[in-house]
C-alpha cells in the first residue's frame, strides 16, 4: 500500500507511478511487486470502415449511366461519337476524386502524376472531336496542364512539412505568379491573344506585390512585432 | 436452452429503439463509441467457463438485450439474436466503439480480468441502471454455478421467470405527455483542450472511496453527494480554464443525466433517464465552492420534477413523431444525426457526471463482492466524463478521458483528499 507524496491519493500496489501527476512512487519497504496491473496491456482496435470499399461502390454507380450512354450511342446514332463525352468526363471525374481512395497507401506524386496525364486526355478528346485542329493542344493546352500540376506537385513536395501561416501565403502566392506568368508568355508568344495575357499580367502584378509585402513581413521581426501591435482587435 | 425462449415468452419477433435510442446508432462512429460500461469486482477470480455459462442463462430473461440491429428503410430496429455470447479477457483500452456485425451481433461485450466481470453495452440498448441490473443478474448466476446460494431481489432478477411487458416498454412514449416542449440550450462551453490521444483509446481513472465518508462532508453542506461530486467537478473546470487566460471566459455545463424510474412508475430495461445541465458562468465574477455548491444544488432542485421531465420526453418525442422526420430515409437521417450532433451536442456541455446511485443485491450476495465501477463513454470533446456508483461501503468515481492529461482528475481528487476524504487510485495508464 502507497500512497502518492504530490495528490495523497492511495494507489494500487501495481503502479509504480501516481495515474493522476506521474510522480514516481518509491517505497523502500514494498520493493518487490508481483501485483499485476489493474488493466491488461493488450489493446484491441476495431477496423476502420475501409475507404476503399465505399470508392468501389461509387465507382460501379458511375460505371452504369456511361455503359447505358455507349450502348444507346452504339445502337441509334452509330456515325455520332456523342458518348465519348460523357465517357472523358466519368474517367476524369473518376481520377480526381475517387482513384485517390483506392489506394492502400496515399501516394501523392503518382496521384498528381495520373491527373495530369487524364486532365490532359480529356482536354485531348475535346480538341479532337469538337474543335479545328489548329494545334492548340500541343502548344497550349499540354504546357499549361504540365506546369500547373508540377506546381501542384513543387507545393506537395514543399508542406511534407508544416509550415507558419506566412510561409504557407508565401508558397500559394509564389506558384499563383509562377502559373500566371508561364501562361502569360506562353499566350503571349504562341497565341498573340493581347486580351489574356493582359488578364494573367494583372494576376501576376498584384500578387508579386503582396508576395514581397509577406517576405518583408516573415523576414523582419520587429516589423511583424509593429504590425501586431497597430492592428490588433 | 430452448431455441424459441423469446418468442415463447414475448411474440414479438422485432422492437421499435426507444426514444433515447433512436440517436445513438446515427452517431456511432471511430471517435464516439456512446458505450457505457459497468464492472464489478469480486472477491475471488473469474472463470471465463462459468461465466460463458451462467450468461447464456440470463440472456433469455433480457429480451431488450439479447439483440441484433438491422437497417429498416425508415428507422433502425432490433431482432432477436439467438447467436452464442462471447466472453472475452479484459482490454487496456474500454469503451471502444462497438461495430454491428462483429461480436456475433450482439450490441454489448462481457470481459473479464483477475477478479473483474465488464459489461460494455451500447447505448442505444438500455441505460446505466438496465447495465446494472444485467450485469448483478448475470454475477448472481454465476455465483449460483459455483455453488453458492444467491436468492433473487434488488437488482438481481429471477431468469426462470418469463420477462415482463413492462420491462420492454419504452416509457419516454408512455409519459410524454407534456403539451409544453422544453427548450434545449445551445450556448458553446467550456472544454478541455489539448494534445488528444489516438482514436479508441482513452484514460480510465477510477476512485474508491468511502460512502460514509462523503456522505457526512456532503450532509454538512446541507447537499446530496450527486450535488457535492458535480460542484467539485465543476470548480474543478472555473480554475483549469482560469489558467489557461483566455479573453473571455465560456460558461462551465455539466450533464447530469437523472433515473425517471425514481420520479415514474416505471420498469423498464431500456432507456429512461434524461440530462440536465447545470450552468455557471465565470464571467460573473469569482465563485467560492460555498458559492457554486448553492448555485448546483438549488438549480438541480428547482428543475428535477416530473412536470419538467415530462416537458423534456415531450421535446425528444415530437422530434420522433415529427411527419417529416419520419419520412426522411435512414441513410439521410443518419447524415444529418452526425452532423448536428458533431455542431452540437457535447459543444453545449463541458462534462458529464452520471450517478448511477446505490446497486442493491441481495445481502447473501454482497459477501461475495467488492465493488462495482461505472463508466459513462469517452466525449468526443469533453475531457473527464464522471461515472459515481456505490456498493455497500465502497463508492467508485471513474473519469473517461480522451486527452493525454489528467489535469481534471488530478485536481479533483486532490481536492476531496484535502476534505479528508480517502480515495484510492487505479488506472489503465501505461506508466
Amino acid at each position: 500500500m502507497s500512497y502518492c507524496v504530490n495528490c495523497g491519493v492511495e494507489l494500487s500496489d501495481s503502479a509504480k507511478k501516481c495515474p493522476l501527476c506521474d510522480t514516481p512512487v518509491i517505497n523502500p519497504n514494498a520493493l518487490n511487486k508481483d501485483e499485476s496491473p489493474a488493466f491488461p496491456k493488450n489493446f484491441e482496435i476495431p477496423k476502420a470502415s475501409r475507404k476503399s470499399y465505399i470508392a468501389f461502390i461509387i465507382s460501379l454507380i458511375l460505371l452504369l449511366p456511361n455503359i447505358v450512354c455507349v450502348i444507346t450511342n452504339l445502337l441509334m446514332t452509330p456515325h455520332l461519337l456523342w458518348s465519348v463525352y460523357v465517357v472523358s468526363s466519368s474517367v476524369l471525374i473518376w481520377f480526381l476524386f475517387i482513384f485517390p481512395f483506392l489506394m492502400k497507401k496515399s501516394r501523392p506524386y503518382l496521384t498528381i502524376t495520373a491527373d495530369a496525364v487524364v486532365t490532359a486526355v480529356f482536354i485531348f478528346v475535346f480538341y479532337y472531336y469538337n474543335s479545328p485542329r489548329t494545334g492548340w493542344f500541343w502548344t497550349v493546352a499540354v504546357p499549361i496542364d504540365a506546369a500547373a500540376f508540377i506546381t501542384i506537385g513543387l507545393l506537395i513536395f514543399y508542406f511534407r512539412k508544416k509550415r507558419s501561416l506566412l510561409k504557407s501565403i508565401i508558397a500559394y502566392l509564389t506558384a499563383l505568379i509562377f502559373i500566371n506568368i508561364f501562361i502569360c508568355l506562353l499566350v503571349f508568344f504562341v497565341l498573340d491573344s493581347v486580351l489574356i495575357t493582359y488578364f494573367t499580367a494583372i494576376i501576376a502584378i498584384s500578387c508579386i506585390i503582396m508576395l514581397v509585402f509577406f517576405i518583408v513581413v516573415e523576414r523582419n521581426y520587429r516589423l511583424r512585432a509593429w504590425l501586431s501591435r497597430k492592428f490588433f482587435f | 436452452m430452448k431455441k424459441n425462449t423469446l418468442t415463447q415468452n414475448d411474440n414479438r419477433t422485432w422492437f421499435k429503439l426507444d426514444n433515447a435510442a433512436k440517436i445513438f446508432p446515427g452517431q456511432n462512429s471511430a471517435t464516439w463509441s456512446n458505450i457505457i460500461r459497468t464492472s464489478v469486482n469480486l472477491k475471488e477470480n473469474i472463470d471465463p467457463e462459468i461465466l460463458s455459462a451462467a450468461l447464456k442463462r440470463c440472456l433469455p430473461r433480457f429480451p431488450a438485450i439479447a439483440v441484433q440491429i438491422k437497417r429498416g428503410f425508415f428507422w433502425y430496429y432490433f431482432e432477436p439474436n439467438r447467436k452464442e455470447p462471447i466472453v472475452k479477457p479484459d482490454i487496456n483500452n474500454p469503451c471502444v466503439r462497438i461495430k454491428y456485425n462483429e461480436n456475433n451481433r450482439f450490441l454489448f461485450r462481457i470481459f473479464y480480468y483477475k477478479n473483474r466481470i465488464s459489461l460494455e453495452a451500447f447505448h442505444a440498448l438500455t441505460d446505466g441502471y438496465g447495465c446494472a441490473v444485467f450485469l448483478s443478474t448475470v454475477t448472481a448466476e454465476y455465483l449460483r454455478i459455483k455453488g453458492y446460494d444467491i436468492p433473487c431481489g434488488g437488482m438481481v432478477l429471477d431468469i426462470n421467470e418469463p420477462p415482463k411487458a413492462s420491462e420492454l416498454e419504452d416509457s419516454f412514449a408512455k409519459y410524454a405527455t407534456s403539451k409544453v416542449k422544453a427548450k434545449r440550450p445551445a450556448l458553446p462551453t467550456y472544454h478541455r483542450t489539448g494534445e488528444k490521444l489516438p482514436k479508441h483509446i482513452s484514460i480510465m481513472t477510477s476512485g474508491y472511496i468511502p460512502v460514509e465518508k462523503i456522505k457526512s462532508i456532503s450532509k454538512s453542506h446541507g447537499v446530496t453527494i450527486t450535488e457535492y461530486l458535480a460542484s467539485v467537478l465543476v470548480m474543478v473546470h472555473i480554475k483549469l480554464q482560469k489558467e489557461e487566460n483566455l479573453r473571455k471566459q465560456k460558461e462551465v455545463s455539466i450533464q447530469i443525466p437523472v433515473n425517471c424510474r425514481n420520479l415514474f412508475d416505471s420498469g423498464t430495461l431500456r432507456n429512461f433517464s434524461v440530462c440536465y445541465s447545470v450552468r455557471i458562468d465565470p464571467n460573473l465574477g469569482e465563485y467560492t465552492f460555498e458559492e457554486i455548491l448553492r448555485q448546483v444544488s438549488l438549480y438541480l432542485r428547482y428543475t428535477n420534477n416530473k412536470k419538467h421531465l415530462q416537458s423534456m420526453f415531450a421535446a425528444n418525442m415530437g422530434l420522433e413523431k415529427n411527419p417529416i422526420m419520419r419520412i426522411i430515409p435512414l441513410i439521410i437521417k443518419d447524415l444529418a444525426i452526425g452532423i448536428s450532433f458533431s455542431l452540437t451536442a457535447e459543444h453545449t456541455t463541458t462534462s458529464l457526471l452520471t450517478n448511477l446511485g446505490k446497486i442493491c443485491v441481495p445481502e447473501k450476495m454482497a459477501d461475495y463482492i467488492d465493488s462495482y465501477i461505472f463508466m459513462p463513454s469517452p466525449g468526443k470533446v469533453n475531457g473527464g466524463r464522471v461515472g459515481v456508483v456505490s456498493f455497500g461501503n465502497t463508492m467508485t468515481v471513474t473519469f473517461t478521458n480522451i486527452y493525454n492529461n489528467t489535469a481534471i482528475e488530478r485536481d479533483f481528487f486532490r481536492f476531496l483528499v484535502k476534505q479528508g476524504i480517502p480515495v484510492k487510485i487505479e488506472s489503465n495508464r501505461n506508466l
